[in-house]
C-alpha cells in the first residue's frame, strides 16, 4: 500500500525526471457507477491511467467528465465500482485521510477556484502551509513557482485583480506546490483566451515532462489537438472511445 | 499545532468580519456585565452577613447548687468544645441585673419576684461556620453533653433562615450562571455560524487543497474563544467602574454599618475569564458541528 503522504518519490518542479513508462497504473476505474438520485451520471466506466501519462477526457456537457474528476478527488463517491489511485481504494479511504490523499494531486478549475480575500502568494503558499511545511520553504517554494507561472512580481495581487489568464496560472502553482504525483484539471481553459489557454497547457505538459501525470477533462477540441495526447472520450455518462490523436 | 500561525489568521479573519465580530463581544460583555453584576451583589451581601453575624452567642444554663468548683470544671470542659471561641460566667444574680436593664422603665415588674428564678450560665461565643447550622447544632449538643448543664439556647431559627438565604443564592447563582453561558454560546454559535457561511466557499477550497479539518478549524476556534476573552475582560472593567463609582461616590460604610463591599476576588475572576473563553470555543464548535458540509 503506497502512504498518502508526499515522500522523496513525488515529482518536484526543480528536480526534473527522466520520462518514465510505468505499466503500473496510478488511477484506476473498475465498472464505476455514480448516480444522483434518479439520474446516472456514469455508468460502468473502467479506465487506467498509466504513471506519466497525460490523458484528456472529452465529450459533451454532460458527459460525465467534471463527476470522473470529482470521483478521483474525492469530492463524490462512486455509487458502484472501485476506485483506486496509486493503489490505494478511494472506498477505503477513511474522511479524515481525504486531506492527505488530496495533497498527493494537484487539482485545477475552470473557475480557478481561487480565495478572493488571499494574495496570490497566499493562495498557492495556503497548500504547503495546510501541508505544516516550514515558513523558509514555503516562501523559497512559491516565489519559485509564481516566477516559473511568469507572475513574479504579482505575488501581493488578489485575484479579484489579475486577469482570468492570470488567476488560473495562480491556480496552477497552487496545484504544483505540493509537488503532487497527478494533476487533475477540469476545463482548466474553459474560460480562457487561446493565448492564456496555451500558457496553461504549457504548464501542464511541462509537469508531465517532469514525470508527473496529467488528467485533463475537456471539450476544447483545439487544446486536444495541440498537444496530440491520449484522449478518452465520454458520452452519456460512458466511455465511447479511448486512444491517441484528435477529438471529434 | 502551529499556535502562532493560527493565531495570525485568527486575527486576519477578526478584522475582515470586524463588524459581526465586534457585535459578539458587545453582546457577551453585556451578558457578562449582567452575571457579573450578580456575583458582586451576592459575594458582597454573603459578606456582609458573615460579618454581622461571624459569631453566635450560645446561652449554657447551669445546675442550681454546683458551686465554685463544679462551674469551673464546667467552664474548662464547655473550652474544650470545637467552635467555642470564649467563656464566661454569669451569675444568677448578674442574670437579674440585666434583666432589669433590659427592661428599662418596666423593671418594677421584678420587685414582685420572692426570690429569683434565673439559673446561673455560662455565655459561650461559638463560631458561626458560615451559617451551617447543622454544625451550630452539633456544637449546642456537645455544650449540652457536659454534666451540671441543663439546658442550651443558640437563637437556631435565624442561624436556619441565615443558612437558607446563603443556599438559595447560591441556587439562583448557579441557574443564572448557566442561563449566561447558554446565552453566551448561542451568541458565539450564531456569529461564527455567520462567519462560516460567508466564507463557505474559502472553506471548501481549503479541503480541496488538502487542508485537514482541523487547520480549518483552528482560527475559528481561536476566534470564538477570544470573543468569549474579550467580552468577559471588558466586562470586568465595566464592573470595576461602577463599583469604584458606587463605593467611592456613596458612603457605603455609614448605609452598611462599616462593612465596605469589596470588588469580585480573584478567586471568581480568574475562572469566569477561563469560562468565557471556554463558552467561545463551545460556541464555535457548535456552529462546525451544525455546519458539516460548508
Amino acid at each position: 500500500m503506497n502512504s498518502l503522504k508526499p515522500n522523496s518519490q513525488t515529482p518536484s518542479m526543480e528536480r526534473p525526471v527522466e520520462e518514465e513508462k510505468s505499466v503500473a497504473p496510478v488511477i484506476r476505474l473498475f465498472h464505476v457507477t455514480k448516480r444522483y438520485g434518479a439520474q446516472t451520471a456514469l455508468t460502468d466506466v473502467s479506465l487506467d491511467v498509466r504513471k506519466n501519462e497525460f490523458v484528456f477526457l472529452t465529450g459533451p456537457s454532460g458527459a460525465g467528465k467534471s463527476t470522473l474528476l470529482r470521483l478521483l478527488y474525492m469530492a463524490e463517491t462512486a455509487s458502484e465500482g472501485q476506485i483506486l489511485i496509486e493503489g490505494k481504494n478511494l472506498k477505503r479511504v477513511p474522511r479524515r485521510k481525504i486531506p492527505y490523499l488530496r495533497r498527493t494531486m494537484g487539482i485545477v478549475f475552470q473557475d480557478f477556484k481561487l480565495i478572493p480575500a488571499l494574495t496570490a502568494y497566499e493562495n498557492v503558499a495556503l497548500v504547503l502551509e495546510a501541508a505544516g511545511q516550514q515558513p523558509e520553504y514555503i516562501d523559497k517554494k512559491v516565489r519559485h513557482l509564481l516566477r516559473m507561472v511568469g507572475l513574479e512580481g504579482k505575488e501581493r495581487s488578489l485575484p479579484p485583480s489579475l486577469s482570468g489568464g492570470e488567476q488560473q496560472r495562480v491556480a496552477v502553482a497552487r496545484a504544483m506546490c505540493g509537488e503532487p504525483r497527478i494533476v487533475l484539471a477540469d476545463e482548466p481553459t474553459g474560460s480562457l483566451d487561446t493565448e492564456s489557454a496555451e500558457v496553461v497547457l504549457s504548464l501542464l505538459s511541462d509537469f508531465h515532462s517532469r514525470g508527473g501525470t496529467v488528467l485533463v477533462a475537456t471539450h476544447d477540441a483545439k487544446l486536444i489537438a495541440q498537444a496530440n495526447k491520449r484522449v478518452v472520450h465520454l458520452k452519456g455518462g460512458q466511455i465511447t472511445g479511448d486512444g491517441g490523436g484528435v477529438a471529434s | 499545532m502551529r499556535l502562532r500561525f493560527h493565531f495570525r489568521r485568527a486575527v486576519r479573519d477578526i478584522r475582515a468580519n470586524a463588524f459581526l465580530h465586534t457585535l459578539a463581544v458587545v453582546t457577551i460583555c453585556l451578558v457578562f456585565v449582567l452575571a457579573g453584576s450578580f456575583a458582586l451583589v451576592f459575594v458582597n451581601v454573603r459578606e456582609l452577613i458573615r460579618s454581622q453575624h461571624e459569631n453566635v452567642r450560645v446561652m449554657a444554663y447551669l445546675a442550681p447548687g454546683l458551686g465554685k468548683d463544679g462551674q469551673a470544671r464546667i467552664a474548662r470542659e464547655l473550652g474544650r468544645v470545637p467552635g467555642v471561641r470564649s467563656v464566661s460566667f454569669i451569675s444568677r444574680d448578674q442574670a437579674l441585673e440585666i434583666l432589669a436593664a433590659e427592661l428599662d422603665g418596666q423593671a418594677d415588674l421584678l420587685k414582685g419576684l420572692k426570690s429569683n428564678p434565673l439559673p446561673d450560665a455560662f455565655e459561650l461565643v461559638a463560631d458561626a461556620r458560615e451559617g451551617d447550622s447543622e454544625a451550630m447544632a452539633e456544637t449546642a449538643t456537645r455544650i449540652q453533653a457536659v454534666p451540671g448543664v441543663t439546658e442550651v439556647n443558640y437563637g437556631q431559627a435565624w442561624l436556619d433562615r441565615f443558612a437558607f438565604f446563603i443556599e438559595l443564592s447560591r441556587m439562583i447563582a448557579i441557574a443564572l450562571a448557566c442561563l449566561l453561558v447558554v446565552a453566551s454560546v448561542s451568541i458565539t454559535s450564531n456569529t461564527i455560524r455567520l462567519v462560516l457561511y460567508n466564507r463557505r466557499a474559502e472553506i471548501h477550497v481549503m479541503r480541496l487543497v488538502g487542508a485537514t479539518e482541523m487547520f480549518i478549524r483552528a482560527p475559528f476556534y481561536m476566534e470564538g474563544a477570544l470573543q468569549g476573552l474579550v467580552g468577559s475582560v471588558l466586562a470586568l472593567g465595566i464592573l470595576f467602574a461602577g463599583y469604584e463609582g458606587v463605593v467611592k461616590g456613596a458612603d457605603t460604610g455609614f448605609f452598611l454599618g462599616g462593612f465596605t463591599p469589596s470588588f469580585l476576588p480573584l478567586s471568581v475572576c480568574a475562572p469566569g475569564l477561563l469560562v468565557s473563553a471556554f463558552v467561545g470555543w463551545m460556541g464555535c464548535y457548535l456552529s462546525f458541528r451544525q455546519f458539516k458540509d460548508v
